[in-house]
């Protein structure tokens, strides 16, 4: 068992306010038997009525070879299925359920939301055997985040203060990876407007090694979603956290 | 300089022109995030060559690969693969051989005293070989450690 590098608060709060987050994100990578052109097929009378806004995301425009050979695009999307309150996105190994942008609308309803997703896929049948479950947070902060967390990165024992920064730490804990990656040069696009800032994504995950992927999922992702918080609440200087009005 | 080209990935943010990683030289690949370990224990027991075939079968082999049946690489075998490669000792200079089966398993072959040695991550089940003893069967896909002992203490 590898514990958290770092200590976590004893009390996490509920809620924050302003709450930082752009977007949640579910992620479930898995095998199938059936190939892809006949997977859309299966899923969109499926996910039909409560995602009705079909469309094919860019990425479907480049070629499988390519896709395959680029780590950044191999576990993709290829069509999205967008509803009144989540988006959900298939590519031939992968579905993610995502926020909608500034949106969150807690925990609580995302794991509702999953519940209803998975036994969809579980009717469905493609999937074969689960590879990797995952809850990834994107948060947004103006200004420069760094000063504002008890990390730091510093040479020779002094802190960088000041310059453009891009760290990414990857965090065992347990059977879960956590991939942290932090910038102060990030730009934001909404859809409303452009902005500059911070970015705090959070990616945690847990490996498959077990055949009842859709009976396990939900704890794990309860689980999952839990040691995000952890992770996030524990880098946030208590003065900086203050600013953000915890509620407990 | 932001960054608002139209993205092929679906993400909320671009980072600053400045911070955007550069491009991976054509010799270096990065390790996906908490597999660093596995790649060392990869290239140490199987050396490149298998290390390139493993990454290849997860990459490319599709369902239906080969004559229509072939199924994808299963994360389950893969992991009491791994299992398996870290607790194996292997003979003295042998580097196995390493196969994708059709039911998306991995199969491990080298020899022994110019004799086969095979043993099959199926998706439920371990296979075991070996000519010169005479051993032909299956365990559970969970008792990779007594498959290690037996061909590879």
């Amino acid at each position: 068992m590898n514990p958290l590098p770092f200590l976590t608060p004893e009390r996490l709060p509920k809620r924050i306010d302003p709450c930082p987050i752009v977007e949640a994100v579910v992620e479930l990578r898995f095998i199938s038997h059936e190939p892809w052109r006949n997977i859309p097929g299966m899923l969109a009378p499926l996910f039909r009525p409560r995602y009705p806004e079909e469309s094919e995301l860019p990425l479907n425009e480049i070629p499988e070879a390519i896709r395959q050979h680029d780590n950044n695009l191999a576990w993709q999307p290829l069509v999205q299925y967008a509803g009144p309150e989540f988006t959900l996105r298939f590519g031939p190994r992968v579905l993610t359920l995502v926020t909608p942008t500034h949106r969150y609308p807690g925990w609580a309803r995302c794991q509702e939301e999953l519940s209803w997703i998975l036994e969809q896929v579980s009717r469905a049948g493609f999937v074969q055997e689960g590879e990797r479950l995952g809850v990834r947070y994107v948060d947004f902060f103006t200004g420069d985040i760094f000063p504002r967390l008890l990390l730091e990165v510093g040479i020779a024992g002094r802190p960088v203060q000041g310059l453009e920064q891009n760290v990414t730490l990857v965090i065992p804990e347990d059977r879960a990876t956590a991939r942290l990656v932090l910038a102060n040069g990030a730009v934001l696009n909404d859809g409303a407007k452009t902005e500059t800032g911070s970015v705090l994504d959070l990616d945690v995950w847990h490996r498959f090694s077990s055949a009842d992927l859709l009976r396990e999922a939900p704890a794990l992702l309860d689980r999952l979603h839990s040691l995000n918080k952890r992770i996030f609440f524990g880098l946030l200087k208590p003065e900086f956290l203050a600013t953000l009005n915890p509620e407990y | 300089m932001p960054v608002l080209a139209p993205a092929y990935t679906q993400c909320a943010y671009r980072l600053a022109e400045n911070l955007q990683p550069p491009s991976e030289p054509d010799r270096l690949a990065h390790a996906e995030p908490g597999s660093a370990a596995r790649e060392e224990l990869l290239l140490a027991k199987l050396g490149p060559r298998g290390w390139g075939r493993l990454h290849h079968f997860r990459r490319f082999y599709s369902p239906g690969w080969g004559e229509g049946r072939g199924r994808s690489l299963s994360p389950r075998a893969t992991e009491a693969f791994f299992s398996f490669l870290a607790a194996a000792r292997f003979p003295e200079g042998v580097q196995p051989s390493l196969f994708l089966t059709d039911e998306g398993g991995l199969e491990l072959a080298w020899e022994e005293n110019g004799e086969a040695v095979q043993v099959a991550f199926q998706p439920g089940r371990l296979e075991l070989y070996r000519k010169g003893d005479g051993t032909d069967r299956e365990l559970p896909l969970q008792r990779w450690d007594e498959a290690a002992q037996h061909l590879c203490p």
